[in-house]
């Protein structure tokens, strides 16, 4: 309960501290994200003026804030609409991408991570865990070149750039319900759209799951040790339960409870990695937008893509919360 | 209680640090020993960058270099110079062409080739340089805020401790990388600005960090006794407290510092790194964007492009987060 009331002080607090760092930038350069041609230029300080860009911090917070809860985060120059609906627009390519990506995550977490614990100093065990070591410190950008140059550049598997095939989406078009490629072709039938949005989204996926999974094997390999060392385990043992009922039922269950304490790390890793990924792949998401904005100096842009960002990971931090004490009766909220 | 048990027990010879317990753990352990060994590589060649890709153009013009004396004089003057404090424009990776095309390793004395025209072996030698030296940076003025906020907002709780957590948690609100992405767009290019954003987001989970051991070890029981021997607060904080909690600091120090520099290639390889045409391994990585397909005929063509940059940035994350998984490893008490 405590955690709701704190959410929206929480985000209050973000967006100050977001549209506080934005001050640091003078009015001037504040002021070229108003300019639409190049006659506008000779009047920034007029720009200035009307927009209240040399007022106290506490008056430009104020009239922001006023703009944003009235749904108007300004324009985005990067992305060349206004922010909202960049961000409508983009979201759902973003949040396909990481629901994809969270497949392989869980998947490949809890499989080779039971793998690896119940083969302990094995040499399975071994190898699996020098994987992860490696898969663990491998940086998003060095992964996504490499697979590009393997699967695309080298020996052309896979399809390099975007999130479909141009050409496809003009002969074979798909209404857009949902923004995601792919609910949307199967909402339509569409299986030729289907395939080319899936192929599409491989190396991404394979980029953003590599450092995700990897921390997620590594943690359910420790969490399962832990149990299997229980006293639990070991009155199940004894009590003539054949091992791999005992390793499935009994402990396999309770160590899947890291899973759900991961997953804010998890959401926090997808769109840190959605930004490198998506500018990479040239994936039209949140990610690209942001950093396009970033580099361009598109100050209406980049703050609301901060306080995107922060909003989400606050959310799935209280959804992680949530769903943890449901998992886990232990857990109580005060 | 005899009178003789109030005279000063004789206090235990100290075991050498190296025969302790967690030494000879770390010194066992293959793992740890392969991480030392690549993070030494590596500090080594951040050390002897001047050795390994010499000094050209501007960079020697600017170490005074007469045409006839090399650098390579171990015991030259010029060569000591080189290494401990280098002209700012040795950082600037050696251009080679101005052509955009790659050229293959060995061509023009570039052992690694070159991207964008820069040599790719100067700029990964020299980049490793810019790598610890940003790590340096960073971690030093993260580490002090973060233990001192860490340690006050820990050892006197109350308000203190609430105000500076809360301000920890409007940081956390953001994954590390967004906010420094945020930051480093305001700051502008360059290293220094790179590594204020880094200090500006990083503090905080030291912060957090020293915080959670403080409040576990100001429970103990030494502490109370310690306060009822009349020892003030500084005194209890950095005497009793703060060492317990440095064995935590020193393993994510060690990670940090491979950690670091790599976030900071991921914001060069964004294009908002350091300028143009400097010794970073994210901006010699992110050339190579251009050049996924190899030229007709050959697609695995312009490989060195990537492939070395590749190598040498996950040699440098593996040599760090091995040691300092080992470092957590062997100096947690624990499991002794």
């Amino acid at each position: 309960m405590r955690r709701l009331i704190s959410l929206p002080l929480v985000m209050l607090a973000v967006t100050l501290l977001v549209v506080g760092l934005m001050q640091f930038l003078s009015p001037q350069e504040r002021a070229v994200s108003f300019v639409t041609n190049e006659r506008q230029m000779q009047n920034l300080d007029r720009i200035i003026k009307e927009r209240g860009l040399d007022q106290n911090f506490l008056v430009q917070y104020q009239s922001w804030l006023g703009n944003a809860l009235q749904g108007n985060l300004g324009y985005s120059k990067a992305s060349n609409r206004p922010v909202v609906a960049t961000i409508l627009e983009r979201f759902p390519a973003t949040a396909e991408l990481a629901l994809f990506a969270c497949i392989p995550i869980i998947g490949l977490g809890i499989w080779m991570g039971t793998l690896t614990a119940l083969n302990k100093d094995k040499l399975l065990d071994q190898v699996l865990r020098i994987l992860t070591v490696i898969g663990y410190c491998l940086p998003t950008f060095v992964v996504g070149i490499l697979l590009l140059v393997i699967f695309y550049g080298a020996l052309s598997w896979l399809p390099g750039i975007g999130r479909n095939d141009p050409v496809l989406m003009i002969t074979n078009p798909v209404q857009s319900v949902t923004g995601m490629i792919v609910i949307d072709a199967v909402l339509a039938g569409n299986w030729v759209v289907l395939g080319d949005g899936l192929r599409h989204m491989i190396l991404p996926i394979i980029t953003l799951a590599t450092v995700s999974s990897a921390t997620m094997i590594k943690v359910m390999r420790a969490e399962l040790l832990d149990i299997l060392k229980s006293d639990y385990v070991r009155t199940a043992k004894a009590k003539g339960l054949p091992s791999r009922m005992v390793n499935m039922k009994h402990a396999r269950r309770n160590a899947l409870l890291p899973i759900v304490t991961l997953a804010s790390f998890t959401v926090q890793g997808l769109l840190s990695g959605a930004v490198i990924t998506e500018t990479i792949f040239g994936y039209p998401g949140i990610g690209s937008w942001g950093a396009q904005a970033a580099v361009s100096l598109d100050y209406p842009g980049v703050l609301g893509f901060a306080i995107l960002i922060a909003f989400v990971t606050v959310l799935s931090n209280l959804a992680a919360d949530i769903l943890y004490g449901l998992v886990d009766p232990r857990v109580r909220f005060d | 209680m005899s009178a003789t048990a109030l005279t000063k027990p004789k206090l235990e010879t100290r075991e050498s640090w190296w025969n302790s317990r967690t030494a000879r753990r770390f010194l066992r352990n293959p793992v740890s020993i392969t991480g030392f060994v690549i993070s030494s590589f590596f500090v080594l060649v951040a050390i002897f960058a001047p050795l390994l890709a010499e000094p050209r153009g501007n960079c020697l013009r600017d170490l005074n270099v007469p045409p006839n004396s090399s650098v390579y004089n171990p015991l030259g003057e010029l060569f000591w110079k080189a290494i401990v404090l280098p002209p700012a424009s040795c950082f600037s990776v050696y251009r080679i062409s101005f052509s955009s095309v790659p050229t293959p390793p060995g061509v023009d004395g570039a052992i690694f080739g070159t991207t964008n025209g820069y040599d790719i072996f100067y700029g990964v030698v020299w980049g490793t340089r810019t790598a610890f030296q940003l790590a340096i940076w960073v971690i030093v003025p993260t580490l002090l805020i973060g233990v001192f906020v860490g340690s006050i907002a820990g050892y006197f709780g109350g308000w203190v401790d609430n105000l500076f957590m809360r301000i920890v948690d409007v940081i956390f609100a953001f994954p590390g990388l967004i906010l420094n992405i945020v930051v480093v767009s305001i700051l502008g290019r360059g290293l220094d600005k790179i590594a204020l954003a880094f200090v500006l987001v990083g503090w905080a989970s030291y912060a957090r960090v020293i915080r959670g051991t403080i409040l576990k070890v100001r429970a103990l029981e030494y502490v109370d006794a310690a306060r009822s021997l009349g020892a003030s607060n500084t005194q209890i904080i950095f005497r009793h407290v703060l060492p317990n909690s440095l064995t935590t600091l020193l393993a994510i120090v060690v990670l940090d510092f491979g950690v670091v520099p790599l976030s900071a290639a991921a914001l060069s390889f964004l294009g908002l790194g350091t300028p143009e045409g400097f010794a970073d391994w994210g901006q010699i990585i992110s050339y190579a964007r251009a050049f996924i397909v190899g030229p007709a005929g050959s697609p695995f063509g312009y490989w060195y492009v990537s492939f070395f940059p590749a190598v040498v940035i996950l040699l440098f994350g593996l040599g760090w987060s091995l040691l300092g998984d080992a470092l957590r490893d062997a100096l947690d008490p624990r499991d002794l």
